[in-house]
């Protein structure tokens, strides 16, 4: 169960997505995403997901890993077309159910719906899959930079990203261990009703929260000894720079928004 | 009795990083033994006592307790014919009940004992560590580094398993609390009469405890043997980044330089002794 998640995870690579300032990458993953919610008809899909496989193609990353990251929200999925297959009216009914209606218009609107929220998992993963944490919030910091004259607490913001990001899978693991040692005493977690269930996650939660507070506790002092206060005046080992492969790319952004737009007015 | 057969272990995240933790491993444990278990980090120490303890299951092999096989897929936790009390490395990170007493009993509730039976084993698994009355209403959180960890020993004593395997019981203490619950281990193994698996980093402690030492290496079982076979064989050892302990390492020197020493010595008193005794033929003493 625990090992489904795959947030924040880094697949290190050297492929040309690898390579993208992450400054670019996080500009192209919204401009995704904002676009992708414009897309609503069969052909703008298509060219979506001729798009992304390209990307995934380019990161050199095994589809079969990045698909996993869906498993998650496989029940998000579910959930949501199946809502839309019963409450969207319209178009021809193809059978009725006591209640329960299923139209064309239905059908269609939920296929559409999956479609959507697949697209933007596995666009947005492919952000993370293919920047290392430190890269990611560096990048966030950089775009935030602007916005720390009126008082937005940049460096900070990404400061915090890169710890928590840094701790999921220290967390997880010894979310693993407690389990098992309380396991060992004969703790159930799998049977019982939601109640019991619920409560049973006590003997895990109280030593998982101490043990948090207690490393935070420790990092803190383990930063301040080395002089951390903040970010002002700090300089970076790897300075970030935009080079001719990330113009490059930004020159398909036009591309992909004429391609959505043309389905629109074609079809 | 607990036997392993021809069992493996792999982690498969089913991408770029499956590992091999264990590999074909066959073994047994006798039982009433004193089992030390050694290793270098990595070599699968902590995989083999999870997978005895039933918690996690091999990628093939069987494993065997008392005879029923606790590999198989059906296998359910439950039915373990007799309970494998595992206390993990630093077990003080897993306390969580409000009073000392709550922790310690969470194991015998969960296996439905009666409060009167719960106020037994709990009154004598703290007595075996070594915590006094006075501590038993407190919150756990509230002793010192030394007690937690005993306390958390208890909470595994309290379920009285015949079989008790400690993963680095005395890691991180200082050497008086490191002694006091070595002792403490051992004295409960002879009164009990139970097994006892005890993984260690410390050389000096296996020697001074543990009756047979398994050895692994980077997941194979490298030796199985008495206490003194094993670190009688130093330069095996050395070369797997195992260091002996340091008085067989004094033996081991002295053999170098020709001196017929016995070289299965475990103890510092009994290096003395050996020492004296050849001193003595020599006629260097009277």
């Amino acid at each position: 169960m625990i090992r489904d998640i795959t947030l924040g995870q880094y697949f290190p690579g050297n492929s040309v997505i690898h390579r993208l300032d992450p400054r670019i990458k996080i500009i192209w993953t919204f401009f995704y995403i904002v676009l992708l919610f414009f897309v609503n008809n069969f052909w703008g899909f298509l060219v979506y997901v001729v798009f992304t496989a390209i990307i995934i193609r380019l990161t050199k990353i095994k589809p079969k890993l990045i698909f996993r990251g869906l498993r998650p929200v496989l029940f998000l999925l579910l959930f949501t077309v199946i809502v839309n297959v019963f409450m969207t009216g319209g178009g021809d009914v193809l059978f009725k159910f006591g209640f329960l209606t299923v139209t064309t218009e239905g059908l269609k609107f939920a296929g559409l719906m999956a479609m959507r929220l697949i697209l933007l998992v596995t666009g947005t993963s492919i952000l993370t899959f293919t920047t290392s944490p430190i890269m990611l919030t560096d990048g966030i910091e950089r775009l935030l930079s602007p916005l720390a004259k009126i008082g937005v607490p940049a460096h900070a913001i990404a400061m915090m990203m890169t710890i928590a990001i840094r701790f999921i899978p220290t967390i997880l693991d010894e979310t693993d261990k407690i389990m098992k040692a309380q396991k060992a005493r004969g703790a159930d977690f799998e049977s019982g009703n939601i109640i019991k269930r619920a409560k049973a996650m006590t003997p895990i939660l109280i030593p998982l929260f101490i043990s948090a507070f207690r490393r935070a506790d420790e990092l803190a002092t383990a930063m301040e000894c080395r002089c951390y206060h903040g970010g002002e005046g700090r300089t970076r080992f790897k300075q970030l720079k935009i080079r001719k492969l990330d113009i490059i790319s930004l020159l398909f952004a036009p591309l992909l928004l004429a391609a959505v737009v043309a389905t629109k007015y074609i079809f | 009795m607990i036997e392993l057969r021809n069992v493996s272990f792999i982690y498969s995240d089913d991408g770029p990083f499956e590992t091999k933790a264990l590999n074909d491993i066959s073994l047994k444990i006798e039982d009433n033994g004193f089992y030390g278990l050694i290793g270098h980090t990595g070599s699968g120490k902590t995989t083999l006592v999870q997978l005895i303890a039933g918690l996690v299951k091999p990628s093939s092999g069987e494993i065997l307790i008392d005879g029923v096989n606790i590999a198989e897929k059906k296998f359910k936790m439950r039915d373990m014919p007799q309970r494998i009390g595992l206390v993990f490395q630093y077990p003080e990170y897993q306390l969580f009940e409000e009073t000392v007493f709550d922790d310690v009993a969470f194991g015998p509730r969960n296996m439905g004992c009666d409060e009167a039976e719960v106020r037994r084993r709990v009154t004598e698994a703290l007595q075996t560590v070594g915590i006094k009355e006075k501590y038993y209403k407190a919150s756990p959180f509230e002793l010192s580094g030394g007690q937690k960890r005993r306390v958390a020993i208890a909470g595994t004593i309290s379920m009285e398993p015949p079989v008790l395997i400690l993963d680095e019981p005395a890691a991180g203490l200082d050497p008086h609390g490191r002694e006091s619950i070595l002792q403490k281990i051992t004295k409960l193994q002879k009164d009990r009469k139970i097994t006892v698996i005890l993984v260690s980093h410390s050389m000096e402690d296996i020697a001074r405890t543990a009756e047979k030492v398994i050895v692994l290496n980077k997941g194979k079982l490298e030796m199985l043997g008495t206490t003194r076979e094993v670190f009688a064989k130093g330069e095996r050892l050395s070369e797997m980044g195992l260091s002996i302990p340091e008085i067989s390492r004094v033996v081991l020197g002295l053999r170098e330089r020709g001196i017929n020493i016995r070289e299965d010595v475990l103890t510092v008193d009994e290096a003395a002794e050996e020492i004296l005794k050849l001193a003595a033929e020599k006629g260097l003493i009277k």
